[in-house]
């Protein structure tokens, strides 16, 4: 396997997770010899998308990230008899199942990177169709663009200025036109910016579930930021300030992992370490795996990916993210939810007297990730016991006890992390971080960017990558022009012109 | 004209010439007139070359600004003339706006209107303009642009425009007939105009509308109240004016707007310190002349609205524009027409 | 020229700028000679119509060389046409019959060309002659059509492109406006507010017939993706008085239909005061209808002393002079007369008449149709009537 690969490598990468494979991306971006492997057959480790089949297989076999997995095949409902446990598993591989489902923001700092990097060209996205709250039990979708606020019928006219007022005057706020009165709640919590704003309780809900998600606890300088950071990511692309990458998040990873490899990254699957071993003032650390010695000057890895040597480093892999994954034959909520057959709703679920909160995203076929009548519910929630489905047994009593949709297969697993990730400093190993309870990517991002900035402190981190054809080769001197440096729709035009004009009798 | 106010010419090496954020609070007087006079100048200029087919209009737009700004001996009156003349289509009457191309209704009025400002007109055939233009009204009254059919109220605009600085509307065209089509294009809505019956009121086709209406003595038909307000509030906060609501600022826009205002005595409507703002902050301090927004490529269309709009916002140094046919009073004067205007409500 | 931004450039993009507009230059005065001459010699072929697509790809506002193409397709579409004048008259007999199946086989192209004819060999064959040369005659359509798309895809407010794509369907009698109104959708998906399109989309919705209703369906879409849009707002009141007409002619539409509007529009309001559009819309809406536009003469205000009469008018009527205006009490009938305007916009006029007021009668004043009633001034006792304004 793989014997004719080098043995001396600036970077080694174990684990081909998001973290992970933004700093392989990175390294191999600023000229590094990158080797990439993972244990597993597949990219992505606990990041990645899997068919149907896989997924269940993934559950059966606890890992060191990955344990307390289960999964219940439901009765077909009455008005989807077709659904039953067989036809599902025959289009297994129209699945694309999340382990750690997330949308991102608009203007958020994986779409950020994505362009500056220009990775943006290797996904694809579709933007989230509604951002939901409940509301007295029912599920409403929540206003987000301006043409939302008009064209809603949850909203009371005199309710529609009050939301556009508030949101102006969040939106507004840090500039030099910024209101006085708002200066008055610094220090203050945001909620009681909100109380003092007179807005209905129905909007009060909206901007604390669902645009500024904020508890009652958050600080007035949160909920401007969060609110603020929501409208910044309006209008950029359809209605709601949200993408969600098509396919599933599986494949975000590998958009960095194709960057890394255009690079002259190198990648082997199925690979475990068995031992690294370093010696104190050694600039090269020796990984042994499957018989052979490899050297690196660094080396980054994922928490589950550690050779079995070293785990015990970094302290014990406790319960870190309560997961459900949910298969239905209806979604969630009412048709105007859910038009056409659906897109991809976004809500934010509270408990405890939003003490807990918990994360759902719906899929519909739109988004790659599943066939077309069905429909996959994430359930999210910060991990506390090492039961996932009693960890989320408050939010699915909310989902599903008054809206019922008709579930055919339901999954529990949770997340592991170890206990002091990143802080062991008994090995010169940078071990990234298990998937954080976040939205958007922007902890997986920072974390990326920490870890590759403490290995290169004065480079830049994924620098806008060139285009085929800007990529000029060394030496062309510009002024030369000729013909053959024109641009394609120009030397197409002078050819044609040129053909066409053979008899004219014009000097040159 | 005192002109120690602005800018030095060039060469006489002032400072402000090496300052790369030249002021743009005032008028860069000897910039915009070397720019339009060097316009011409380089017949291998990519983006001249690549505009032949509007020359007309072209010199039709630098020969105004810089009549505007007193300056138009700077370009040569002789040559402009044979040109001109040379455009003149044999068979139609029509002018092309450059040998080559073919007539239409746009470069026939700006030939007339160049040659009007250099006293000119006898050198063409006038009757055959004439026909020509008679020969574009359609039965319903409209115009067409050309023998193709292309129907505007732009091309209204043109066809009375032309004959009414060959002084020949009246016993030509059917006037009646004409208006009541300019009429059949204005919208409830707004009291605005759009290119044909039932089109969006847009301040361009309006400027057309309202200059046709002035030019037949027709005034009383527009709602001035209703079409004053939705122009003046075509004002921005940056001082300029838009062609449509929710659309950025203009210089050319900014004429339109400001133009039609004029002629319907709602000058006072809009700020008029602003969109001098506007426009001045439009200049290309570096090279001379004015863009359709800060920051933009000059050219010579938006560098003769960007004086015009000056100097019917009254900027000294200017010599007065008429609103209606954007040439300079003074020669509207010495033709001796009139268009009508309404006096301040 | 518009929005094009300024951009610094260092000398060597300047340089190869250059070099590649000298190029561009070389091959578009080239063409543009070759172009002339052709058409000079009247050789208003293929070559020529190809010369002219390379340079209106990239430059539609030369409206010349959409004159040249149109000749080419008017010679070619001619000489299609006398072949197919021929071939029928050849086929004197059956001509009225291929004339018929023309349309029929073009209906045939679409329908998976099943049940080919019945008519019989020789027949058939003229069928597929003229049918091959209807074919022909509608590739030279398709052509124009398929330019002029892909001119406005490089400039969608080319005037010229949009002209052309009419007068192509119009020279068509088998256009096909269904697939314009797709196109319609299509530009104002890209750009709602392209005036050009709404131009063409009323144009080609009438020609396709299609209902009110359906215009105003389509408005109402748009609005929703977008209440700051103008252009919608517009064409929907075009749509609107026709749909839903009012019967007193007092306002723009019915009653019930204008509630619903108003709903709408302060909606709009309400969620973006800043928005002019709505504003715009809703002044139109609490506008009056038909009945005061029909009006040339909109009385403001009069006022009748012993020796003189005065009379404002709301908007200037300059033949006021041959109006009949009339002084009527129950006992006498004054003919008020010569006018004078008072003012340049003449809005205000002037009758220097002397008048016999009895405080104690009625008095109406009669023009144009109207008869307004008059009050008395009890200081000077003179007549007035005046109408407060905005007492609609």
């Amino acid at each position: 396997m793989s014997d004719d690969l080098p043995e001396e490598f600036d970077l080694i990468v174990l684990g081909t997770g998001f973290a992970e494979s933004c700093i392989a991306a990175a390294a191999s971006r600023i000229g590094k010899t990158v080797l990439h492997i993972d244990s597993h057959d597949y990219y992505g480790d606990v990041w990645n998308s899997f068919s149907l089949e896989a997924f269940n297989k993934l559950l059966d076999q606890p890992s060191s990230s990955l344990r307390n997995g289960s999964y219940t095949w439901h009765e077909p409902a009455e008005e989807a008899p077709s659904w039953t446990r067989e036809t599902l598993l025959e289009k297994s591989r129209r699945f694309s199942l999340d382990l750690s489902p997330r949308v991102a923001y608009s203007a958020g700092a994986l779409v950020q990177l994505l362009i500056k990097s220009n990775i943006c060209r290797y996904a694809e996205f579709r933007a989230l169709d509604h951002v939901c709250m409940l509301y007295n039990n029912e599920l409403v979708s929540v206003p987000c663009s301006r043409s939302d606020v008009f064209n809603t019928k949850t909203l009371t006219m005199v309710e529609k200025r009050l939301l556009m007022k508030f949101l102006t005057a969040c939106n507004d706020y840090g500039e030099d036109k910024c209101n006085e009165d708002a200066l008055a709640f610094r220090g203050r919590t945001f909620l009681e910016y909100l109380k003092a704003q007179r807005v209905t309780d129905k909007i009060a809900t909206c901007v604390m579930q669902a645009i500024a998600m904020c508890d009652a606890s958050s600080s007035f300088e949160t909920g401007m930021q969060r609110t603020q950071r929501f409208l910044a990511s309006l209008g950029r692309y359809g209605n709601t300030p949200f993408l969600f990458p098509m396919y599933g998040c599986g494949e975000l990873p590998q958009c960095f992992c194709r960057l890394c490899a255009v690079f002259g990254g190198i990648y082997c699957l199925k690979r475990s370490v068995d031992d690294i071993s370093w010696t104190p003032d050694a600039k090269e650390l020796l990984l042994s795996s499957a018989g052979k010695t490899l050297r690196a000057k660094h080396i980054v890895c994922a928490p589950g990916q550690l050779p079995a040597t070293l785990a015990p480093h970094y302290g014990q892999l406790q319960p870190h993210i309560s997961r459900g994954l949910f298969i239905a034959a209806s979604p969630l909520g009412n048709e105007e939810l859910n038009k056409g057959g659906g897109g991809v709703n976004l809500l934010r679920l509270l408990a405890d007297e939003g003490q807990r909160e918990a994360c759902l995203i719906q899929l519909s076929h739109y988004s790659g990730a599943c066939p077309a009548g069905l429909y996959i519910l994430h359930l999210t929630t910060p991990a506390f016991s090492e039961d996932p489905a009693a960890d989320l047994a408050d939010f699915t009593a909310q989902l599903f006890e008054t809206n019922a949709p008709q579930i055919l297969y339901s999954a529990y697993f949770t997340i592991t992390a170890p206990t002091n990730a990143n802080e062991s400093a008994a090995t010169p190993i940078y071990c990234t971080a298990a998937p954080a309870y976040e939205l958007d990517y922007d902890a997986a991002i920072a974390d990326a960017r920490h870890i590759f900035s403490q290995i290169y402190e004065n480079d830049d981190f994924l620098p806008r990558a060139p285009d085929p054809e800007e990529i000029v080769v060394d030496g062309e001197d510009p002024s030369a022009l000729n013909e053959h440096s024109l641009p394609e729709d120009l030397r197409a035009q002078l050819h044609d012109l040129q053909q066409a004009a053979q008899q004219m009798d014009i000097a040159e | 004209m005192d002109f120690t106010s602005f800018v030095k010419p060039s060469n006489g090496g002032s400072a402000g010439d090496t300052d790369e954020n030249a002021d743009t609070s005032k008028l860069q007087f000897w910039k915009h007139v070397e720019y339009i006079e060097n316009h011409g100048k380089q017949e291998d200029d990519y983006e001249y070359c690549m505009t032949e087919f509007l020359r007309m209009s072209g010199i039709y737009w630098g020969v105004t600004a810089l009549d505007i700004m007193d300056q138009l001996d700077r370009l040569d009156r002789k040559s402009i003339i044979e040109f001109v003349k040379r455009c003149q289509c044999p068979v139609s009457g029509g002018f092309a706006p450059c040998e080559g191309h073919d007539p239409h209704m746009l470069y026939t009025l700006s030939a007339v209107q160049v040659l009007s400002t250099y006293d000119a007109l006898d050198v063409i055939d006038c009757d055959a303009v004439v026909r020509y233009v008679v020969g574009l009204q359609q039965p319903d009254g409209s115009f067409f642009g050309d023998k193709w059919g292309e129907v505007d109220t732009r091309f209204s605009f043109c066809a009375v425009a032309t004959l009414s600085l060959l002084k020949r509307m009246e016993q030509s065209i059917d006037v009646d007939k004409a208006v009541r089509f300019v009429m059949s294009c204005c919208n409830q809505t707004d009291g605005g105009f759009g290119s044909k019956p039932g089109a969006e009121s847009h301040a361009g086709l309006i400027y057309c509308c309202v200059g046709f209406l002035s030019l037949t003595q027709q005034l009383h038909l527009l709602d001035v109240d209703k079409l004053g307000w939705w122009l003046c509030e075509r004002q921005l906060p940056s001082g300029g004016l838009n062609g449509r609501p929710e659309k950025l600022p203009d210089v050319c826009y900014s004429w339109w707007v400001l133009s039609s205002l004029t002629i319907m005595g709602r000058l006072h409507w809009i700020s008029a310190e602003k969109l001098q703002q506007f426009i001045l902050s439009c200049q290309d301090t570096e090279t001379g002349g004015f863009s359709d927004r800060t920051g933009n490529m000059p050219d010579i269309f938006h560098t003769l609205f960007g004086i015009g709009g000056l100097s019917l916002l009254g900027h000294s140094g200017l010599k007065a524009i008429n609103p209606t046919f954007c040439m300079p009073q003074y020669i509207i004067d010495r033709l001796g027409i009139q268009p009508q205007v309404l006096t301040h409500a | 020229m518009h929005g094009r931004v300024k951009v610094r450039t260092t000398e060597e993009e300047r340089e190869r700028k250059k070099k590649e507009q000298v190029l561009k230059m070389r091959a578009y005065r080239a063409a543009m000679t070759r172009i002339q001459k052709k058409r000079s010699a009247g050789e208003l072929d293929d070559e020529l119509l190809g010369l002219t697509v390379q340079i209106l790809q990239r430059n539609p506002d030369i409206s010349t060389l959409w004159n040249i193409r149109r000749e080419c397709v008017l010679r070619k579409t001619g000489e299609l046409q006398s072949a197919l004048k021929e071939l029928e008259a050849t086929e004197a007999p059956e001509a009225t019959v291929a004339a018929g199946k023309l349309e029929e086989v073009e209906k045939e192209d679409k329908v998976e060309k099943e049940e080919k004819d019945d008519t019989g060999e020789a027949d058939s064959k003229a069928v597929t002659g003229v049918a091959a040369l209807a074919q022909q005659l509608q590739a030279i359509y398709t052509t124009e059509l398929d330019l002029t798309e892909h001119c406005l895809m490089v400039n969608p407010k080319s005037y010229n492109s949009w002209h052309h794509r009419c007068w192509t369907l119009e020279q068509n009698p088998q256009a096909d406006w269904q697939r314009e109104l797709q196109l319609c959708n299509k530009y104002l998906k890209y750009d709602e507010r392209n005036f050009h399109t709404w131009d063409y989309r009323r144009y080609v919705s009438a020609k396709a017939a299609v209902p009110a209703e359906q215009e105003l369906d389509f408005c109402t879409e748009k609005i929703k993706v977008n209440f700051s849009n103008y252009s919608s707002w517009h064409h929907r009141s075009l749509l609107l008085p026709t749909l839903y007409p009012n019967e007193q002619h007092d306002r723009p539409m019915s009653e019930h239909k204008l509630q619903e509007e108003l709903e709408m529009v302060l909606t709009a309001a309400f969620t973006d005061p800043n928005d002019s559009s709505a504003w715009f819309y809703q002044r139109w809406l609490l506008g009056s209808g038909a009945q005061e536009r029909d009006q040339p003469v909109a009385v403001a205000a009069f006022r009748c002393w012993p020796h003189k009469a005065q009379l404002a008018l709301k908007k200037p009527y300059p033949e006021l002079p041959q109006l009949q205006i009339q002084l009527i009490s129950e006992q006498q009938t004054w003919q008020l007369q010569p006018w004078q305007p008072t003012n340049g916009e003449k809005t205000q006029w002037q009758c220097d008449q002397a008048i016999y007021i009895d405080p104690s009668q009625d008095y109406v004043l009669a023009l144009a149709g109207q008869r307004l009633k008059l009050s008395v001034q009890p200081s000077d006792k003179s007549l007035y009537y005046f109408v407060p304004p905005h007492a609609t």
